[in-house]
């Protein structure tokens, strides 16, 4: 294992990055972040990869496009990103820090620079051809822009459709075109770019299903193709229709395991991510369906090992979702208009039923040209096809400098492609930290822009968001009402208000007409409202003025049947948003210095990576230690299933932070107190040192929560903690490394899986255990290949290459028996003889008693222990299982929702030795980020004292739980702005109303409800008294 | 009923000796998918006869109980199961593996073995017989009937001479 380490000569800091999905998209900005320059190369005509062709993601629901094309613009408008569509690289020179990377770009016939993407080029060109990103189950035409979102928001022609290109005269787009955007004479060109590293992030691709008998049907869909038929921006716009007949299917039958656990495929790994794909996609067409539809999922293992997915799988059963545990491999139509899956049941019987639609979840398989075009840089493929050199889940390559993340090395969801990315960014961060002094990241330092005292003209923008919300509330009748508002001077619908084509009109209408109150009406600010703030930024409008109404969320989504009300409610919502823009003030928030250091909370893994990687980057870090030495976990580890020296690696890591002049170790210390906000954090550690406990108090701009995680002891499970010969896993391993007699003549050794975790009392999965347990498994035959070894499951989760280990296992004559959750094993124990542990098999419908020398429990993994505590302390919530929760899921799983507080590693949720280091520098990146930048802004939504009407209660102070307010000067009490985290509850409990919340004033909210009164339709509830009595 | 397995009953060793036959030695591959079962025909008309079964019992060592269950020589041979398999794991080879087992051991004589083998070669005669009548005679005669006339003509091919 290679730790990457800061090259000593650097000439460029320039990080190429290859693909433009959500892993080479994550790399680049957290890269951009930081403040080194990227080239972003893409090979196809826009960025997003496959979650661009996504409806959904999993677990939390969100729509992919909408949490995707925020950071697609963010990348496109990022001074330090260069984009390169239509782009391959053709190869490379050099040593890292001083590469050439050749870039070969094919023509596009198209100046991005121009295109606005209007569409006009589309509607006159006379060639059709399958739609790509629909996966041909529509029509586009020669010239077109691949997605409404699409970045660069501009067409593109497709040579081999285009008749011009083909030999005809004709040139009907070009003359169309308002733009003259469109140039026929475009080569293909090639560039040299110098760079110090490259990271690869190619992605993977769908695996082929056209083997697959029955596959031919036209109801019979891959689950991608599924996701562009559930789509609102797909063929069917959003409605659940089948294929041949566009009728709403009532059954629906998902199909695992196609193109992955297949030996005879050549694909004999898992691909991750398809038992939840399928769980969601479920949900979805049952939701899409009002409840009506059947939907069964055909499984052999349901792999929901990520965080919060194990309750996902429950939701998913609880509303009706049958899991069928028997694996299909054809679907027969029956010339009936139905598909006729065999499958067999839990007592070995097989049996039939037929479905309208059947989804085949394909798993993931490496691009087509990986191993060649990988060759031509000198790197190897795996014997799966993958980027992947031995080490998993690690940024590092063969070749020194290159790096590579995503689905790529090992096919993964997106939560698991953002950490892979951030890992890499950091690597290649680290390894070009003395390079030319990267230029200080952030977007153009914004001079805040001033207020406008000019009388109010308000611009109302109405988003359609495709059909999201247009399907329900009829946009046109709503600006119809919206024109009627008092001081409207303007306004327009979009069908996608965030494309670039959107904003960029929005800003030069807002320039044009001189607009100073801006509505949006859309989606939820909590995704966009920084969009369209930039908006009004870039229009020379103090972004202060933006009012926002949630149209889609809190209207068409939760009104899907009521079209009428729902549009008389967007249009009070609208009336609300515009009555208090003319009440909104400038947004000037204060600046305040960030301390340039991290404090890193725990001594493992991954704090140990953590430190190292902002050490590096010049920050000095405090790494605190409970216990009396680092390494954590890892310590009591000798082996990994994938091949990672634990110890080695312990050392490794110990060697490096102790010599490292940036970092400071602390061990026997604890967090006493935290105080402060992002940038200037004030704590209190208490440390031991010679029998008496001493206090340090320390500023720093960061915290990294790395606290880890512990072996659950299950006292009193299955006679743990009664017999000896009752072990968990961790102390198998350690029996393993003694060896011993009673080892070796051990003649059964039984495993049970999810002992603790997948209960009421911890429900969730942890992850590692099937991981640990085919380990040991495999130690086991290896060492003593005549002990019969037995695992009771309730679901095998070999993710990704693990799978490979469980067919190894299974070779090696490792019995695999699974049990059901409502009937679990037990075991008995009789003095000098073996244990007998019985267990209920359903397939022989009989109880099976089995004696065993040794009972291994693998149990769970739960977070440290004093996770609750240090939770209060930070103010940090905490997920299922007492883990901490994370600021997104999907997009930012190394964030915490409180800013400057950062996640990784088993804290964060369990996860494998490799996996916890690639978080530790994803999060390492994160808070690199913040502390470059010298000030940071005060948030925006803060408190301010009217002293004139203040009482001097004191009840702020009592009440504010941040300790921001103190008592000033006569007996005032004084608001700190950067500790003030605008929860608002002095505000709430002032007798004398005499605190201010910006963004939430008592004229915004008095105007948002005198809107709401006086707006609605009919006089019922009393309105007149609430009116009045509203000031 | 008894619905519980004894120790007594199980021999680890059984399914790597099973594996040495000709064919199974993919037999440890299985994960128990249930793609044999869902394709076999046999299956479809007879409970008792599932592949499934026959696997897990090989894993937990069930070699008396096996053995000398009839239930291995329903098997029609049609390699569904093998052609299904995604972990080319031969069941059908299997069978054939647990057939040469059970005779080796003695659970089935040689003579039972041997009469077995005939009566296999009488059903592929009398299918073929029964196709042929069916394939002649106009529609809605009987099937029953034809059956009956096609079991008179039945025979067994006489032995080969080396």
């Amino acid at each position: 294992m290679v730790l990457v380490r800061p090259l000593s000569r650097v000439v460029s800091s320039r990080v190429v990055v290859v693909g433009g999905g959500i892993a080479g998209l994550t790399a680049a900005l957290d890269l951009a972040a930081l403040g080194y320059p990227v080239s972003l190369v893409e090979e196809g005509p826009s960025l997003g990869g496959l979650m661009a062709q996504l409806d959904k993601t999993f677990p939390t629901n969100d729509c992919a496009m909408c949490i995707l094309a925020p950071r697609l613009l963010e990348a496109a408008r990022h001074p330090l990103i260069d984009l390169h569509t239509l782009t391959r690289v053709a190869g490379m020179a050099g040593v890292p820090g001083d590469f050439r990377v050749l870039l070969a770009r094919r023509p596009r016939y198209v100046d991005t620079a121009k295109c606005t993407g209007c569409g006009e080029c589309v509607r006159v060109c006379p060639e059709r051809l399958p739609d790509p990103f629909n996966l041909g189950l529509s029509v586009t035409k020669a010239i077109h822009l691949p997605f409404p979102q699409a970045v660069p928001q501009a067409a593109y022609i497709t040579p081999e459709a285009c008749r011009h290109l083909g030999g005809s005269k004709q040139k009907v787009c070009a003359r169309v075109c308002p733009a003259e955007a469109i140039d026929f004479t475009e080569q293909p060109e090639t560039l040299v770019v110098e760079a110090g590293a490259v990271i690869l992030a190619p992605g993977a691709r769908p695996a082929p299903a056209e083997g697959f008998p029955g596959a031919y049907h036209p109801d019979v869909v891959t689950s991608l193709e599924f996701e562009r038929l559930l789509s609102a921006t797909g063929p069917h716009e959003g409605k659940l229709l089948r294929p041949s007949d566009r009728q709403e299917p009532r059954s629906l039958a998902f199909i695992q395991c196609v193109g992955s656990r297949d030996q005879e495929a050549g694909a004999a790994y898992c691909s991750n991510m398809c038992c939840l794909a399928s769980l969601k996609e479920a949900l979805v067409a049952q939701e899409l369906t009002q409840g009506k539809a059947r939907t069964a999922i055909f499984y052999m293992d349901l792999r929901a090992q990520g965080k919060e997915q194990e309750r996902y799988l429950e939701t998913a059963r609880a509303r009706g979702v049958e899991l069928i545990r028997s694996r299909v491999t054809a679907v027969h139509p029956n010339g009936e208009g139905g598909l006729m899956v065999r499958y067999t049941d839990q007592q070995g019987r097989p049996r039939e039923r037929t479905f309208d639609l059947a989804v085949l979840a394909v798993g993931l398989r490496p691009g087509p040209h990986l191993r060649d075009w990988a060759g031509q840089l000198g790197l190897a493929v795996n014997a799966q096809g993958f980027i992947k050199e031995g080490q998993p889940f690690f940024p590092t390559t063969a070749k020194d400098g290159v790096f590579a993340c995503g689905s790529a090395q090992e096919p993964m969801d997106i939560t698991m492609a953002v950490a892979s990315a951030g890992s890499a960014a950091e690597a290649a961060a680290q390894l070009l930290a003395v390079g030319p002094k990267p230029a200080l990241s952030g977007v153009a330092r914004e001079k805040t822009l001033p207020g406008d005292g000019r009388p109010p003209k308000i611009g109302v923008f109405l988003c359609h968001c495709g059909t999201n919300i247009a399907r329900t509330i009829d946009p046109q009748a709503l600006a119809g009402i919206v024109r009627e508002l008092p001081q409207v001077a303007h306004v327009e619908d979009f069908l996608f208000s965030c494309s670039a084509d959107a904003t960029r009109k929005m800003a030069a209408v807002i320039k044009e007409q001189g607009l100073n109150r801006i509505v949006v009406a859309a989606c939820s600010p909590r995704t966009h409202e920084a969009v369209f703030r930039e908006v009004l930024a870039s229009a020379g409008l103090n972004p202060g003025y933006l009012a926002f109404a949630n149209i889609r969320e809190q209207c068409a989504w939760v009104h899907p049947d009521d079209p009428g009300e729902a549009l008389a409610k967007a249009g009070e919502l609208v009336a609300m948003a515009a009555s208090r823009a003319l009440e909104l003030d400038l947004i000037a928030p204060a600046r305040y210095a960030v301390v340039p250091r991290a404090l890193v909370l725990g001594g493992g893994v991954a704090g140990l990576s953590a430190a190292l990687a902002l050490a590096d980057q010049g920050f000095h870090t405090y790494l605190v230690e409970r216990t009396s030495r680092l390494g954590g976990l890892a310590r009591e580890l000798r082996f990994t299933l994938e091949g990672l020296d634990p110890q080695k690696l312990v050392r490794e890591l110990e060697a490096e932070i102790g010599q490292h002049p940036n970092v400071e170790v602390l061990t026997r210390a604890e967090l006493v107190s935290l105080t402060g906000a992002v940038g200037h954090f004030r704590s209190r550690v208490s440390q031991e040192i010679d029998g008496e406990r001493v206090e340090r108090r320390l500023e720093h701009g960061v915290v990294l929560v790395a606290t880890g995680g512990r072996e659950m002891r299950p006292e009193g499970s299955f006679l743990y903690g009664q017999d000896p010969r009752v072990l968990t896993q961790l102390q198998l391993e350690d029996k393993i490394v003694i060896g011993g007699e009673d080892l070796e003549r051990a003649r059964r050794i039984v495993m049970i899986q999810c002992v603790g975790s997948r209960s009421p009392e911890h429900p969730y999965c942890s992850r590692l255990c099937c991981a640990e347990a085919l380990k040991n498994a495999l130690l086991l035959k290896k060492r003593y290949p005549l002990a019969d070894v037995v695992v009771l499951y309730r679901d095998i989760r070999a993710f990704g290459f693990r799978e490979l280990a469980y067919q190894e296992a299974k070779e090696l004559g490792v019995v695999f028996i699974p049990y059901e959750q409502g009937r679990p094993p037990e075991v008995a124990a009789i003095r000098r003889r073996p244990l007998t542990v019985q267990v209920w098999d359903e397939l022989l419908e009989k109880t099976v008693r089995l004696p065993a020398d040794f009972l291994v429990l693998s149990a769970g993994i739960e977070p440290a222990e004093q996770s609750r505590d240090l939770a209060r302390l930070l103010k940090v919530p905490l997920a299922t299982g007492g883990f901490f929760l994370e600021a997104h899921q999907k997009l930012k799983p190394v964030d915490t929702v409180v800013e400057g507080i950062f996640l990784c590693g088993l804290a964060h949720y369990p996860k494998s030795l490799g996996e916890a280091v690639a978080q530790a520098q994803a999060a390492a990146i994160r808070a690199c980020a913040l502390l470059f930048q010298e000030t940071i802004q005060q948030s925006e939504i803060s408190a301010a004292i009217t002293s004139g009407h203040c009482h001097r209660c004191l009840s702020c102070i009592k009440n504010c739980p941040f300790g921001a307010i103190s008592v000033g000067e006569d007996g005032v009490p004084e608001i700190h702005g950067e500790l003030c985290r605008g929860c608002g509850i002095c505000a709430a409990e002032c007798p004398a109303g005499a605190i201010r919340m910006s963004r939430f004033t008592d004229a915004e909210l008095t105007a948002q409800i005198r809107a709401a009164l006086t707006h609605c339709q009919g006089e019922e509830y009393g309105e007149r008294e609430l009116l009045r009595s509203v000031r | 009923m008894d619905d519980t397995l004894r120790i007594q009953e199980l021999d680890p060793l059984f399914k790597e000796e099973l594996a040495r036959e000709p064919g199974c030695q993919h037999l440890l591959r299985c994960f128990a998918c249930g793609v044999c079962t869902a394709t076999c025909p046999v299956a479809e008309i007879e409970p008792e006869f599932s592949p499934s079964r026959i696997i897990r019992q090989v894993l937990y060592g069930m070699r008396d109980r096996l053995l000398a269950s009839p239930t291995l020589w329903y098997c029609a041979r049609c390699a569904q199961c093998s052609f299904s398999c995604p972990q080319d794991v031969r069941f059908l080879d299997i069978v054939q593996g647990l057939r040469n087992l059970a005779v080796r051991e003695g659970a089935v004589s040689p003579s039972l073995a041997a009469r077995l083998a005939e009566a296999e070669m009488l059903i592929q005669d009398l299918r073929r017989q029964l196709l042929a009548e069916l394939l002649a005679a106009p529609d809605g005669l009987d099937l029953r009937a034809e059956l009956a006339r096609a079991l008179d003509k039945v025979q067994i091919p006489p032995a080969k001479e080396d």
